[in-house]
């Protein structure tokens, strides 16, 4: 059942099908972690908010969403909005996870070290000037050419027309530039 | 097991008790303890992880259980010391115990001996309720929440009315159940929150203000306590400036416990307690 | 669908047109941003997995291990322990005199007693299991893994058995003493009153509080039975006297269907009454 829609494996969480749940958690760890990692450059935040995106869509209690991506997404950019306007001292807190976790956060706190060491310059003024975009135009960005989803579903996502993307990415990619070439990573 | 606690609201009326809560609590790190004054929604949350009231909205679950439809099955897992317990009179402490047990679906005797005997009532086990003290009472109030070794513990102000002696006593046996379940109880006194648990949850008029490891919370307070010497005259001026934690007379100077977060210069600086983190965390979020 | 995250750098389509000259040579440099592995895809699964069945048993109902009659006789015996000895020797003592009345008086004196209390047993009965100072238990019986409706009646339960065999030995004393008496009619006439009056206190009692639970249903029994005396009045011309009241009250049970219709009309009463008590004894104060 490979090619189940989203939505129909979604539907099938929302009763309670743990093997729905596999399927969805497999599509969509990876692209929800890589925009999570990118939109905050901090692996176990990225980590916690990957998690607190997957059990808000599970114990999600509306109606099914007509596109579960953009529903996904949404979940996991409201999420990290509400940690960039609470930082630093954040009104919500996640609590006391469980060993495994505190076991994974700190094995890949070893592997972040070592992916720091080996990284590359160009990666970190990459890093480093996607930092620099606000988070609204930085999740612009991410969503648009890393994600590459489409404008209307960037707008959706974002809660903003899709005119308003347009000129946040193209603001992102201009300040981007502006900034990779300050650092001599661009022309 | 983990509690999770997911948009969770409770009005009274126009009355908002709790507002969109939100929590993570696993059993295997040690007590947690519910940090808030009067009217902060304590005992709302509890009531409400206790089953005895529903939330408005909201998730709730406690591992595979989730708070919606039939209740029994959590309501198994779960052990509830109300914050106003008044318990029949005439009932002794052993017929009480018996009777919660049995409601509980347990029939042993033996537990509930040993239950009474855990506490230190055991002479008390056949006296009437009314010839007990009051932290005697509470006692018993704590040893039902333990009928049939509960997975999720839930104490409302749990150590009020108790003296040093039954506080050891309670201390010893939560911590030994600590390790198979999940404790939470509420207090609205931040020294004996320290003695007790190692996890906290701040909350200041239904809302979430911190949650997570005690010492983090401390740490965040270090730097921001000053003592100040000053004469009486300077305390009004002082106390509408800063919060103070504390004054001490000496002679016609006081001592003053100073939280700023502005460093004081003719203050010294003092290590941080959890009551200054708390303080600072109210004056943060009145700001 | 699947294929959620392409790597394709160059963004598509018209919509960005303006943004393509400022495109040049940034895509090489933005590609070069490779991401650390996400986190262990099972580990989370693993980790979230309760979360999800916490969904499914919401639907589900609590399956019960125990056979439903001994799941009965266990909730009867745990709420005979509310029963102090007072109440059982209180029976016992209504009873006695019931009998000594029965035996030793006038023919017409026991009935006009038995019509003038017997009903209102059940209603003292209901006001005495849930006394105030049951009160305090309230809250943790309501959170206990019982029904509230198996827990309102097996607590009623004890009182009814109780009522019942009073009645039975009183009522098989008074048609022994008078001929024209059948005693079937008479306990299928006692019985609506009995169950209505009983399940109205205990709505009272839970709704109003103990006061209620006796007035209530006491009130509206002195009602009934100033019906029947005036009735008999009418009938004697004005002259009748409290025996007169209560003959003309169990002449109309012996020989009127309508008794017997209008006292199966209070018990199916009592019952749509007592499924109220249950929703608003679920329900916690302060809700």
């Amino acid at each position: 059942m490979d090619n189940e829609t989203d939505e129909a494996l979604y539907r099938r969480v929302l009763s309670g099908d743990t093997a729905a749940f596999v399927q969805l958690v497999t599509r969509y760890n990876p692209p929800l972690f890589r925009f999570l990692y990118r939109q905050t450059a901090n692996y176990p935040l990225a980590e916690d908010l990957l998690q607190e995106t997957f059990i808000r869509l599970i114990v999600y209690q509306g109606q099914p969403p007509d596109c579960f991506r953009a529903w996904a997404y949404t979940l996991a950019s409201n999420l990290v909005r509400d940690h960039f306007r609470s930082a630093p001292h954040r009104h919500e807190v996640e609590l006391i996870e469980d060993e495994s976790l505190e076991q994974s956060v700190s094995a890949t706190s070893v592997h972040e070290l070592d992916d720091r060491l080996a990284m590359a310059d160009s990666r970190a003024q990459v890093e480093h000037a996607l930092q620099q975009l606000t988070p609204d135009h930085r999740e612009a960005l991410i969503l648009r050419f890393y994600q590459d989803l489409p404008i209307d579903e960037i707008a959706t996502i974002s809660g903003v027309p899709p005119g308003t993307v347009k000129s946040r990415l193209s603001y992102a990619l201009k300040r981007l530039r502006g900034l990779l070439v300050r650092v001599g990573a661009l022309e | 097991m983990t509690l999770i606690i997911r948009g969770l609201n409770k009005a009274y009326g126009a009355q908002s008790a709790l507002m969109n809560i939100n929590l993570s609590i696993a059993t295997n790190n040690g007590i947690t303890a519910l940090l808030g004054a009067n009217g902060s929604g304590k005992s709302t949350l509890l009531r409400v992880l206790a089953t005895a009231m529903p939330p408005d909205s909201g998730w709730i679950s406690f591992g595979e259980l989730a708070y919606q439809g039939d209740l029994r099955p959590l309501r198994q897992l779960i052990g509830y010391l109300p914050q106003a317990l008044d318990l029949p009179e005439r009932m002794t402490p052993f017929k009480v115990l018996h009777y919660l047990a049995r409601m509980k679906g347990f029939h042993e005797r033996a537990t509930i001996h040993g239950l009474l005997d855990s506490f230190g009532l055991t002479a008390l086990a056949n006296k009437p309720i009314e010839s007990l003290s009051g932290g005697q009472v509470r006692l018993v109030g704590i040893a039902q929440a333990l009928i049939g070794e509960p997975r999720l513990l839930l104490l409302d102000e749990c150590l009020r009315g108790l003296d040093i002696h039954e506080r050891e006593r309670v201390l010893s046996v939560l911590r030994q159940q600590a390790q198979r379940t999940l404790i939470l109880f509420s207090s609205q006194v931040p020294a004996e929150v320290e003695q007790f648990a190692q996890r906290i949850i701040v909350l200041n008029r239904g809302t979430v203000l911190f949650a997570g490891d005690i010492a983090s919370l401390i740490a965040r307070a270090e730097g921001c306590v000053y003592e100040l010497r000053v004469t009486h005259d300077k305390i009004p001026l002082i106390a509408t400036n800063y919060t103070v934690a504390r004054i001490h007379e000496r002679g016609n100077q006081a001592i003053l416990r100073v939280i700023s977060l502005k460093p004081l210069s003719d203050g010294i600086s003092l290590c941080a307690t959890l009551e200054d983190a708390y303080l600072l965390l109210r004056q943060r979020d009145a700001m | 669908m699947t294929n959620i995250e392409n790597q394709k750098m160059m963004p598509e389509g018209s919509d960005l047109d303006d943004s393509a000259a400022q495109w040049a040579g940034l895509a090489d440099a933005l590609q070069n941003y490779d991401m650390p592995p996400a986190p262990d895809t099972q580990a989370l699964i693993a980790r979230l997995t309760p979360l999800v069945k916490a969904r499914q048993s919401t639907r589900q109902r609590a399956r019960l291990t125990t056979t439903w009659h001994t799941r009965w006789l266990t909730l009867i015996r745990t709420q005979g322990m509310i029963f102090e000895s007072s109440f059982w020797i209180a029976s016992l003592l209504v009873l006695g005199i019931g009998v000594v009345v029965g035996l030793y008086s006038d023919v017409g004196t026991l009935p006009t007693l038995f019509t003038c209390f017997a009903p209102l047993l059940g209603a003292a009965g209901v006001t005495y299991a849930f006394r105030p100072a049951t009160e305090g238990l309230r809250e943790l019986e309501r959170i206990s893994p019982i029904r509230p409706l198996e827990l309102l009646y097996s607590r009623m339960i004890p009182i009814l058995i109780c009522d019942g065999i009073i009645t039975l030995v009183l009522l098989t004393l008074v048609s022994t003493r008078t001929p024209d008496i059948t005693l079937w009619r008479l306990l299928l006439a006692w019985i609506g009153p009995l169950l209505g009056l009983t399940a109205l206190a205990l709505y009272s009692a839970i709704r109003w509080g103990n006061i209620a639970g006796v007035a209530v249903p006491l009130v509206l029994w002195v009602a009934f039975v100033l019906f029947g005396w005036q009735q008999a009045a009418r009938r004697s011309a004005g002259t009748f006297d409290l025996t007169e009241g209560a003959r003309w009250w169990w002449m109309q049970a012996n020989n009127s269907n309508w008794v017997l219709v209008g006292s199966g009309l209070l018990l199916i009463g009592g019952l749509i009454l007592s499924w109220e008590t249950q929703r608003l004894f679920a329900q916690a104060k302060g809700d």
